[in-house]
């Protein structure tokens, strides 16, 4: 199994509902900080935390056009932190197979 | 309860669920539990009662020694049983592993496995606060979108 602390900061990252909606919106295409901000109810500061956390864990980049901060997704980190999990699945079920071939051996 | 971090596909056997519930209750683990190419289990125990201990310990593929253990939380035999599963290595993160054994027809059994707790640790006090498993779960959908 790989190493929990190698996913730690993204960990950290998702565990708050806010961020996991703002890498859901930015999975439909990068967006200015204004913009983001505006689709929740959150303050603006706010806002730009979770974004800094988000940035810091690699899950997002930064892009400044001119006066703007624009935000994309970085989809390598969740997709690693997906494969941990399935590390997880895969050993159980590889585990009930070789139950299974135990219990109804001939 | 909150979804699961990991849990396996319905499972379902020929074999009655006592049958069922002694393989992966007492030392018979040994016998199918992980494989020449990952690992192998050379002494495993569990003490059958709430607060009884379980120990499992062995060599993996390239000759290291390993331990895991935990605490048996819950029991009731052939139908469930729930203990915590520590591991020595990612940190010594302790999860929560839960068997439900369910009668499907006349000597036929279905095995429900669910491991919570994944990663717990490495989320901190945030994972804690926030529901860790609910997050993994609605992780797992936000990647399958």
């Amino acid at each position: 199994m790989s190493r929990i602390a190698a996913h730690q900061d993204v960990f950290r990252a998702i565990a708050d509902p806010t961020r996991r909606a703002l890498l859901d919106r930015l999975r439909g295409g990068s967006a200015p900080v204004h913009a983001l901000a505006a689709e929740f109810s959150q303050s603006r500061p706010a806002i730009s935390k979770h974004l800094r956390v988000l940035r810091m864990a690699h899950l997002v980049r930064e892009q400044r056009r001119g006066k703007e901060r624009h935000y994309a997704l970085e989809p390598m980190p969740l997709q690693r932190v997906a494969g941990w999990i399935e590390g997880y699945r895969a050993f159980w079920l590889r585990n009930l197979d070789q139950l299974k071939a135990h219990l109804e051996r001939p | 309860m909150s979804p699961p971090a990991a849990w396996s596909q319905p499972w379902t056997s020929t074999r009655p669920p006592e049958r069922v519930f002694a393989a992966v209750s007492t030392p018979e683990v040994a016998q199918w539990w992980g494989s020449a190419e990952t690992y192998r289990i050379e002494h495993w125990s569990m003490d059958l009662r709430p607060g009884g201990e379980w120990r499992s310990e062995g060599t993996t593929a390239d000759d290291r020694k390993f331990i895991v253990r935990g605490t048996v939380l819950e029991v009731n035999p052939p139908w469930l049983l729930v203990h915590s599963w520590t591991y020595d290595w990612d940190r010594g993160g302790t999860t929560t592993v839960r068997w439900e054994v369910e009668l499907l027809g006349p000597s036929a059994s279905r095995l429900t496995v669910r491991q919570w707790g994944l990663g717990a640790d490495a989320a901190g006090c945030e994972g804690h606060a926030r529901g860790w498993e609910s997050v993994l779960g609605s992780l797992t959908t936000h990647l399958e979108r």
